[in-house]
């Protein structure tokens, strides 16, 4: 076994100032994915993306804007233990397209969503 | 036999020297005077608070060298709180691939500050707390400074996604008698980890002798943290300032390791390149403002690294150098022979 491998397994961080380190219940999770036009899927740029724990906790919360692909990426941080479904709320700013939002596990894979739009016209 | 064990990965890890922890000292103002302050803070401060686009560029070549997630910012002052835009900082830290905590005194930490920093990721957070009602105002010079820290505690410990956080005290004879009361008021506030430390003899406290624990009280305290553990009602530890002969393993998981320099590094307010803030600024190893963080990390640090240097005054002829390599980093400075104050002293006598 590698000597990295060793002390990062030996590793019992015990701060003498700061804070504490055992943060291996910290998860950082990456949603990302394309918004697209629901009736031709043309990709829709400057839509935006909230996305926040569905449960109403104080966590954490991100946002995104989709780029002229309309792809965008968020990413979602809290306890592993504790977050079981994100919330995605997503907006046309210009009021284009209807607001949508979605409930997803968060342990599903939310690498590669499709968020589809229906104009208001 | 666990103890050589540990000492040989001490060595490998010492070689390995990754960063994993790293303070930035973002301001030094702070909004409380303590008397046992290790940093010496001040309302107002002579150094401008710390762009945080000073810092990000410091440490953005972290980026390539380490993996995402696996270097802790820890945001320090004086009082983080005081700025405005930590929330802010916080977020962005996170974007970049850097879980962040901070020390706070607890004064300014109410609902709507709590919801921020959550909201910006923030996964780990420490509250000082100095005694009962009466004895921590009086630490803290300023009444109220109880009530607020208590009100940061029930925030934090009620707290979901909250994935670490633990509660400090500082002990001193002043709130030594009432360890066993604050030990039931935080065991009522649902409080699950508490780390207790003496005060070293640097900063503020340096002036004040009646703040260091004599040498029976030492032990008590030793006594305390070991009964406190075996009870199992709160995670009480005595944190990594000291070398304790009998008591290692017993007042806290592992052996005594100071870090400082090894795995830990800091950004001081006036872009120092250091470890611990408290360690003395005669240690500093280089300055974001002149030199490549990275290559600083990498290529300096060697007083922190091979502490052989340290073997000098009371620790000259020490039978327990081989396990405690000095003491802790900020115990001492180029001014005086040998470690300011040693603990393990305190257990013999």
């Amino acid at each position: 076994m590698k000597a990295s491998a060793l002390t990062t397994v030996m590793f019992i961080m015990q701060a003498c100032y700061g804070v504490p380190k055992d943060i291996e219940d910290s998860v950082e999770i990456q949603i990302s994915g394309y918004v697209t036009d629901k009736a031709n899927g043309q990709p829709l740029s400057g839509i935006h993306l909230h996305v926040f724990h569905a449960d109403g906790w104080s966590g954490c919360h991100d946002f995104g804007i989709s780029d002229e692909n309309g792809y965008f990426e968020m990413r979602q941080w809290g306890n592993i233990h504790k977050i079981s479904q994100l919330t995605i709320e997503v907006e046309d700013e210009e009021a284009n397209y209807q607001p949508f939002d979605t409930l997803v596990m968060s342990d599903s894979d939310l690498s590669s969503l499709k968020i589809k739009l229906e104009s208001n016209q | 036999m666990l103890q050589t064990f540990h000492n040989y990965f001490r060595k490998k890890e010492t070689q390995l020297h990754e960063l994993n922890y790293l303070f930035w000292e973002c301001t030094q103002r702070c909004n409380l005077n303590c008397q046992h302050c290790g940093s010496d803070c001040l309302a107002s401060s002579r150094y401008k608070d710390m762009p945080f686009e000073d810092f990000l560029n410091a440490i953005k070549p972290l980026e390539t060298k380490y993996k995402r997630n696996s270097v802790l910012v820890v945001i320090t002052g004086g009082e983080p709180l005081v700025r405005p835009d930590l929330p802010d900082c916080g977020r962005q830290l996170r974007q970049h691939g850097f879980p962040w905590g901070i020390v706070s005194n607890g004064y300014a930490y109410d609902e709507v500050i709590h919801k921020k920093l959550m909201d910006a990721g923030m996964c780990s957070i420490t509250i000082s707390l100095d005694g009962m009602r009466d004895t921590h105002d009086a630490f803290r010079k300023r009444q109220g400074s109880f009530d607020h820290a208590l009100r940061a505690i029930d925030l934090i410990a009620n707290e979901k996604c909250l994935p670490t956080y633990d509660i400090v005290t500082c002990v001193s004879p002043m709130n030594f008698g009432e360890l066993e009361a604050i030990k039931q008021l935080l065991i009522e506030h649902k409080v699950k980890a508490w780390r207790l430390f003496t005060i070293a003899p640097i900063g503020r406290a340096a002036a004040d002798d009646g703040l260091q624990l004599n040498d029976a009280q030492f032990r008590q305290l030793m006594d305390f943290i070991v009964a406190t553990r075996k009870e199992g009602r709160i995670d009480c530890k005595f944190s990594c300032e000291a070398y304790v002969g009998p008591y290692e393993r017993k007042i806290r998981e592992w052996f005594y390791f100071c870090r400082a320099g090894i795995t830990i590094g800091s950004i001081l307010i006036d872009g120092s390149i250091s470890a611990c803030p408290n360690i003395d600024r005669s240690y500093v190893q280089g300055n974001i403002y002149q030199d490549d963080f990275l290559d600083v990390w990498e290529n300096r640090f060697q007083p922190f690294r091979d502490r052989q240097w340290m073997k000098t005054g009371q620790c000259a002829d020490c039978k327990v150098f081989k396990n405690c390599l000095g003491g802790a980093m900020h115990l001492h400075n180029k001014d005086a022979e040998g470690i300011l104050l040693c603990h393990y002293n305190k257990i013999k006598h």
